[in-house]
């Protein structure tokens, strides 16, 4: 009876081991097909001539040309007759050179195919010597020694040599005399660094300097971007849907009126700031002089908080009103003002500067016109003078670039600026109107904000659309989210849980996770559909840009397609959720700067080089600002992580003072990532060190480029040394980055 | 005046850390919060400056329900209440005086905390709070160079910065030996005696709560077990709050 009991049991256990073995074949089967894939192969690797060109060129790799000498050439010709005895010519046996050294060959007459020796008494010791066949008429070839199989033979210490050559065939010259030729080069004068290393000297500073740049640049990016992907900070903020409705449309308002009107604003300034206009000196007191009335009149218009005040949720007068709108346009101008005037002050310091360090370089150096690459001996006082003049114009170019940068930045800066400003002060004056509407109203303006809201969202999205095939994939993505969302909002509306435990239980989960599926893959078709995007994706065909009246305003027909399904989804959407519903700001923000760094993460650093070599040109411009846009994607993963990593303690305990989000991580999350901030820097500094030196290979200077130079001159002796540089300056930083990192942690 | 009304949570995870907790705490009062580890203390302290979100109630402070506003205006509340927890809660890395300031940031407009500027008279202020609570010597030095009761000191300064009317003390002294215990907790007691805070602490040893407070509030699986008077709690009302095995020890 127990048999029959356990049979199941075997049963079961049998057919789970034929389950592991069926697994185990299977997956050696994928593996062995992985292995044809990769094209392993045995055969190649032994033919003969393989070998010796790999031979040859690691031989040359590690033989690296870091240092050269002159040589003085010593060249002794003695005679051969071609077939005994059809000549009277004596022919020596030997040559002695005054100098001592003696060669000899024997025999002195012979036939084509016949081996003879060649002996080299008395030379220089170790010298680099060559055997060299001189028929009568025509060019001479090279002889190699028999029995080495080399060409270059190198003297003893005696300064004797003795090889074995054949006579070469060469037609018609029977009964004539041919030469041999025995070229010695004898090493003279210093060891010098050669022509090589110089170059890689200077490529591997240029290298370093990528780096450091690249990742200097990086790092305030990568921060800012940081905290926006730590789930801690992010996931506590929340918004009302109404707030960020009304924030998002004043935003778009903003950044229009404020890259049509302050843009000439900062402008102004620029060239305020750079003296263009009224003169250096008025070009410096006037923005400190507006920027100290405006901050006089802010400070008049907003007395300190009383602290025993206790009217928190008191409804705004008009004053209020007036003196925030008042507040938001000085400060914007403010800032506009102060910003431009700052970058047309650098770009003026730079000119400066520039005039300056040129007046301090010695009158000499001056007309010899000496390009940076160019070693050039001077004496200490001179050195020290044109280093100074060097460096006074390098910070005058730093200057000056960051000043124009600026300048062209104005439109973006003065519509983010006016945008914010805007958006900020209006969802705060709407926040006790939107809050004070009746539930009945509340609806209905959602319906209202939304569709504004949507319109505008996938009208930039369909824009986007229009440029490339990939990006065309976005409005269908995003509306079918939406649709999804939609859908199961709608749900929870019509059937609302009865408690938490109620809203996690599985069947709810899986209605409202059906529901979202099925309103995406609807809506991401019928948009896919009407957007043509197949067809871009198909052929590569943007789509056609015709343009459309709306509201008497130009537009592209595909946007007006795209914005009018975001009008229709988010003008449901905003109907089903309402104004007074919380929006998780926090979590979206999160998972799109998540996103985005991650994707942007995941292109290699060669790719981006390949893009912004067709941009900036081949040099190590576009090396850095390939590294720099990796660097600030890794980089702000990492930082993200520290940020997760914090005790959250002093967070909570800041918060409880009644500080705001800013101040919280001013306070309380900075003092705390400032040593692994440190700890990751310097490892993406060694990280980009490492990337930096390949980067080259795809035009993006450093000593990459000199490297792939080298290797398709199939100089493997040069390639050899920048090989080594860079083995030497990575194992070096990779050791120092690993100290300072295992200090600071 | 602080009313607690119907207060419940339930975390994601369905656990009910609160259960439907009602009481009034008058204005100068000292309410010692009793119970086990996991009664919901903690959550409730919480609750009262929503650090942490209740699921349902409300919370009535000086006639405002602070669970039906937004969190900006939650966050000029919290201003008024200030709170010290068990692991104290400093930026480790920062000066003493850096963190005691950091109480007056719900005062301070967020562009000046960007650039780390305090107004002399906070300055001032700091010290003087610093001086009251014995350390004044120690303002320049880290945080983390200090003792652990030396902390919680620091930490009661920086409530002080915020001029708070409501004291929340999250298990204030549990990381703390006796001595200290008892010097951080006469501190609160000068604060409820001469300043007139109402204060709310969390306590582990009820000898503590029978020396300090006015009035217990024990809770236990998220509901009140007992509200009254220290003295009340005689031996067989401890068993009903910390269960039958356990045995009163005290702290001298």
């Amino acid at each position: 009876m127990p048999e029959q009991q356990s049979n199941p049991q075997a049963t079961r256990n049998a057919l789970v081991r034929f389950l592991i073995v069926f697994a185990i074949v299977i997956g050696f089967i994928i593996y062995s097909y992985g292995w044809t894939v990769t094209d392993i192969d045995l055969v190649k690797p032994q033919e003969e001539q393989r070998q010796q060109n790999v031979g040859n060129a690691l031989r040359e790799l590690l033989s690296p040309r870091i240092f050269t000498q002159e040589r003085e050439i010593i060249e002794i010709t003695t005679t051969f007759l071609m077939e005994c005895g059809s000549s009277d010519v004596e022919i020596p046996e030997s040559i002695a050179l005054e100098t001592g050294g003696i060669v000899k060959i024997s025999p002195t007459c012979g036939e084509a195919g016949d081996i003879i020796d060649v002996t080299i008494l008395n030379f220089e010791p170790l010298a680099d010597t060559r055997i060299r066949w001189i028929p009568p008429e025509g060019e001479s070839r090279p002889r190699e020694d028999l029995i080495t199989e080399r060409e270059e033979l190198v003297l003893d210490n005696s300064g004797s040599f003795t090889a074995q050559i054949e006579v070469p065939r060469i037609r018609n010259t029977d009964g004539q005399l041919h030469q041999v030729a025995i070229r010695s080069a004898l090493p003279s004068g210093p060891i010098q660094m050669s022509n090589i290393t110089q170059l890689t000297i200077l490529r591997m500073v240029e290298t370093i300097f990528m780096a450091l740049i690249a990742t200097s640049i990086a790092i305030p990016i990568a921060t800012f971007l940081s905290f926006f992907a730590a789930r801690n900070l992010m996931r506590p903020i929340r918004l009302s849907v109404g707030k960020l409705q009304v924030a998002f449309l004043f935003f778009v308002i903003g950044a229009i009126l404020g890259a049509q009107l302050l843009t000439e604003l900062g402008n102004f300034a620029v060239r305020l700031g750079q003296g263009v206009e009224l003169g250096i000196i008025a070009g410096i007191i006037l923005p400190i002089v507006v920027a100290g009335i405006a901050i006089y009149i802010l400070r008049m218009l907003n007395p300190p908080i009383d602290d025993k005040s206790k009217g928190i949720t008191h409804t705004p007068t008009s004053s209020d009103y007036v003196r925030s709108i008042i507040n938001m346009a000085l400060l914007t101008l403010l800032i506009v003002f102060g910003v431009g005037a700052i970058g047309g002050f650098a770009v003026w310091s730079g000119e400066q500067l520039n005039v300056i360090g040129e007046s301090v370089r010695p009158e000499f150096l001056k007309a010899l016109e000496i390009t940076r690459e160019e070693f050039y001996p001077l004496n200490p006082i001179d050195w020290l003078q044109n280093g100074l003049a060097d460096g006074l114009q390098a910070i005058g170019v730093v200057l000056n670039t960051i000043g124009t940068l600026i300048g062209l930045l104005m439109p973006l800066i003065s519509a983010s600026v006016v945008g914010f400003g805007l958006s900020n002060i209006a969802s705060k004056l709407l926040t006790m109107p939107l809050r004070n509407l009746p539930s009945t109203l509340q609806h209905v303006v959602g319906a209202v904000l939304g569709a504004l809201v949507g319109g505008i969202l996938m009208a930039i999205i369909g824009y986007l659309g229009m440029s490339a095939a990939l990006l065309g994939l976005l409005a269908p993505l995003v509306a079918g989210l939406l649709a999804g969302e939609i859908l199961k909002a709608s749900f929870r509306r019509i059937y609302p849980s009865k408690s938490i435990i109620d809203e996690a239980s599985f069947t709810r989960h899986a209605i409202t996770t059906a529901l979202f599926w099925i309103g995406a893959v609807l809506a991401f078709i019928y948009t896919f559909n009407m957007l043509t995007v197949g067809r871009a994706l198909v052929d590569g065909t943007l789509p056609a840009a015709n343009t459309t009246w709306f509201l008497g305003i130009e537009v592209f027909q595909y946007m007006l397609t795209s914005a009018t399904i975001g009008t229709v989804l988010g003008g449901i959407g905003g109907a089903i959720v309402g104004v007074h519903s919380n929006f998780p700001l926090g979590s979206t923000l999160y998972n799109l700067s998540r996103a985005a760094l991650n994707t942007v993460r995941s292109i290699e650093p060669l790719i981006m080089g390949l893009v912004f070599v067709i941009w900036v040109g081949i040099g190590p411009f576009a090396g850095v600002l390939a590294l720099t846009l990796h660097s600030v994607a890794a980089l702000g993963k990492l930082y993200s992580e520290q940020v997760e990593n914090i005790d959250p303690g002093p967070v909570e305990a800041i918060q409880s003072t009644g500080a705001g989000w800013l101040q919280t991580v001013v306070y309380a999350v900075i003092p705390q990532i400032v040593p692994p901030y440190i700890a990751f820097t310097m490892y993406r500094w060694d990280i980009n060190v490492r990337m930096s030196t390949i980067i080259g290979f795809v035009g993006g200077g450093g000593i990459g480029l000199l490297l792939q130079q080298q290797i398709n001159l199939l100089r493997y002796r040069d390639a050899g040394v920048a090989v080594l540089s860079i083995a030497i300056v990575v194992s070096l930083l990779d050791y120092a980055s690993a100290y300072i990192r295992e200090k600071l942690t | 005046m602080l009313e607690i009304k119907n207060l419940t949570k339930i975390y994601n995870n369905g656990f009910k850390a609160l259960d439907n907790v009602s009481f009034t705490v008058p204005d100068g009062q000292f309410v010692a919060l009793i119970g086990l580890s996991g009664s919901g203390k903690s959550t409730l302290l919480r609750c009262i400056n929503r650090l942490i979100e209740p699921t349902d109630g409300q919370i009535i402070w000086n006639g405002l329900d602070i669970t039906a506003i937004t969190d900006e205006e939650m966050r000029l509340i919290r201003r008024r209440m200030g709170m010290i927890f068990q692991q104290f809660n400093l930026v480790k890395r920062s000066k003493v005086i850096t963190n005691v300031l950091a109480g007056r940031l719900g005062y301070m407009s967020p562009i000046y905390s960007l650039l780390n500027y305090f107004p002399p008279e906070d300055k001032a202020d700091a010290l003087a709070n610093l001086k009251r609570v014995g350390i004044v010597e120690q303002a320049y030095k880290r945080a983390s160079e200090l003792s652990g009761g030396q902390q919680q000191r620091v930490a009661i300064a920086r409530a002080l910065m915020q001029h708070p009317e409501l004291m929340l003390a999250d298990e204030p002294v549990a990381s703390l030996d006796p001595a200290t215990s008892h010097g951080v907790m006469k501190y609160l007691e000068d604060l409820n005696k001469e300043d007139g805070l109402s204060v709310i602490c969390s306590l582990h040893f009820l000898s503590l709560a029978r020396t300090y407070a006015d009035r217990v509030i024990a809770l236990k699986d998220g509901q009140i077990e007992f509200d009254g008077t220290p003295d009340l709690i005689d031996n067989a009302r401890f068993k009903e709050i910390y269960g039958e095995d356990a045995i009163e020890v005290g702290v001298n």
